[in-house]
């Protein structure tokens, strides 16, 4: 049993010979040690130096690496514990065993508590303890130091990552303020733009009025008769005027909702009595184009909240955009309550969309290239400012089509009464 | 004098009307044609000694017609100035700018500064023909 201990310490000492600084200043003291050391019979050789003075000691340990420092704490030059504390000074990571007296065992326990790894007592030792002691205090002090030593590392890994943790804090301070700028930046740039935009529109609406009138006033034959062919081209002017005051109606109305400046007057309203008037008011339009439009309303829908005048808005855009994208066939608006909403929908037959196309429908200026001709051109506003509207009612807009065979556009208006009673 | 013949391409009738009366009232044959593909048949069956396109046309733009009338030997020649209300960088008073071969007329157009294009490119034809 012993040997193998002996072998599996001698492994972890990984060494054969032990270098041993022996101070003892007592000249007997050092004889019996010497002895034990060289007369072992333990596989591993000691070599012993011997001082008798902790300068001696001191200078020893600078000039040459020992294993071990076997120390007398009564030397001529230094008295007790602080002789541990003076032998670390030169060297701190040796391992020190305390040779005490045979009447000082207090002394020996109070030199571990010191720093020492262990002690002898003096004319005590046999050459097993001896060389058992010094064994297990080097293999001891190895450890410590390799645990000190991971505690550095890990301590360094520690401070090294606080370091880099308060870099990238100060880095993501920097750019949350930069940010913070550019945020501040963007939000001056875009009232400057809104502003910009609605004192242009505006500006623009002036001459237009003034045109508009014009226009008017000859067409109407007020200032004289007209032939054919001068009503035809007053009738262009008329129309391209009315177009261009759409256009900047639309621009106008994209603006104020995209600053959140749109005023809406939500009222309890029947849906079908307002898909009713739309109805009235294009059914004209839509016939003269040998276009059937129909309805398809369901009965008794609950009111809702809305801002009839936007929501006629969309009707008509959406019913507006059926029209220039239908030849023949039907622009049919329904109406039906699905849940806890109420869905519009304006179905024509006209050319239909692509699918890849479908997110971009929505898109402020987006202008659908549909190959054929385009009846009356628009700003590409006309569907994001539906789409901003119905999202002001909490509502979705949504697009179906099918290429070639037609398309679907659809709203949903959420119900209140029913949210409020499913609430309680 | 003989009256020069004109096409004219544009998407929208209503620019068309207007391009086509204020051109046959200075004197000149106009013809109309309202997409890319219209404008190249006429081109081909017609032989205008000019044409006039409109850049921005749904299916087949100004650019595109003008590149296929390139192709064709009949067609090869007739002049083109194109009508546009995208002139890039215009500067200010600039109503027309060269482009290679092409006339870039800016949108709205002023007709008589139109027409005094349209007899510049007209004269140059004939020169170079003599």
């Amino acid at each position: 049993m012993e040997t193998e201990t002996v072998k599996k310490t001698q492994a972890l000492i990984d060494k054969d010979l032990i270098e041993v600084l022996l101070v003892e200043d007592d000249a007997i003291d050092r004889l019996l040690i010497e002895r034990v050391l060289t007369k072992s019979r333990q596989p591993i050789d000691f070599a012993a130096d011997w001082v008798g003075s902790l300068s001696a000691a001191a200078d020893c340990l600078s000039k040459k690496e020992y294993d071990v420092v076997l120390l007398d704490l009564m030397l001529p030059d230094s008295d007790g514990l602080e002789t541990i504390r003076r032998i670390e000074e030169v060297n701190s990571h040796i391992p020190i065993v305390v040779l005490t007296g045979l009447d000082d065992e207090q002394t020996g326990l109070l030199a571990i508590k010191a720093g020492a790894m262990d002690y002898l007592v003096k004319r005590q030792v046999s050459d097993d303890v001896i060389v058992r002691t010094i064994r297990y205090a080097i293999e001891r002090n190895q450890m410590q130091q390799t645990l000190q030593k991971a505690r550095d590392k890990l301590e360094m890994q520690v401070k090294e990552r606080t370091r880099r943790l308060s870099r990238t804090n100060e880095l993501l301070n920097r750019e949350i303020i930069e940010r913070k700028k550019v945020e501040e930046k963007m939000k001056e740039v875009m009232k400057i733009k809104s502003q910009f935009v609605s004192m242009v529109s505006h500006e623009l609406r002036t001459p237009l009025t003034a045109l508009k009138e014009g226009i008017r006033l000859v067409a109407e034959e007020k200032t004289g008769k007209l032939n054919d062919e001068q009503k035809e081209f007053l009738s262009i002017a008329k129309r391209n005027v009315d177009r261009l005051a759409r256009l900047i109606n639309d621009i106008l109305d994209f603006q104020k909702l995209e600053a959140g400046k749109m005023d809406f007057n939500f009222q309890e309203n029947d849906v079908n009595k307002i898909v009713k008037d739309v109805y009235d008011t294009m059914s004209p339009a839509i016939k003269s184009m040998e276009l059937d439009f129909l309805l398809n309303l369901e009965d008794n829908l609950p009111k809702v909240q809305f801002d009839a005048d936007k929501i006629v808005q969309v009707l008509t855009n959406m019913i507006g955009n059926a029209i220039k994208f239908t030849e023949k066939g039907n622009i049919t608006i329904s109406t039906c309550k699905k849940e806890n909403v109420i869905q519009v929908s304006i179905s024509d037959t006209g050319c239909g969309i692509r699918k890849e196309d479908f997110p971009r429908v929505f898109h402020e200026f987006e202008q659908l290239d549909q190959g054929g001709d385009r009846k009356t051109g628009g700003t590409g506003l006309g569907l994001a400012i539906s789409k901003a509207i119905i999202e002001q009612h909490k509502g979705k807009i949504c697009v179906e089509s099918e290429y070639a065979k037609g398309t679907t556009f659809y709203f949903v208006l959420p119900i209140k009464e029913r949210r409020s009673k499913e609430r309680d | 004098m003989d009256r020069k013949n004109i096409l004219i391409a544009d998407d929208e009738k209503d620019v068309l009307s207007v391009l086509e009366k204020g051109l046959a009232a200075e004197g000149y044959s106009v013809i109309t044609a309202s997409s890319g593909n219209d404008a190249i048949a006429l081109a081909k069956s017609k032989h205008p000694d000019l044409i006039i396109l409109d850049v921005l046309m749904p299916g087949m733009d100004g650019g595109e017609v003008a590149g296929k009338l390139k192709e064709e030997p009949e067609t090869r020649d007739i002049p083109v100035i194109f009508l546009t209300g995208m002139f890039p960088e215009r500067k200010e008073s600039e109503d027309f700018r060269m482009v290679a071969d092409y006339v870039l007329f800016d949108k709205p157009y002023e007709i008589l500064k139109l027409i005094n294009v349209i007899e510049n490119v007209l004269l140059e034809k004939q020169l170079s023909l003599e």
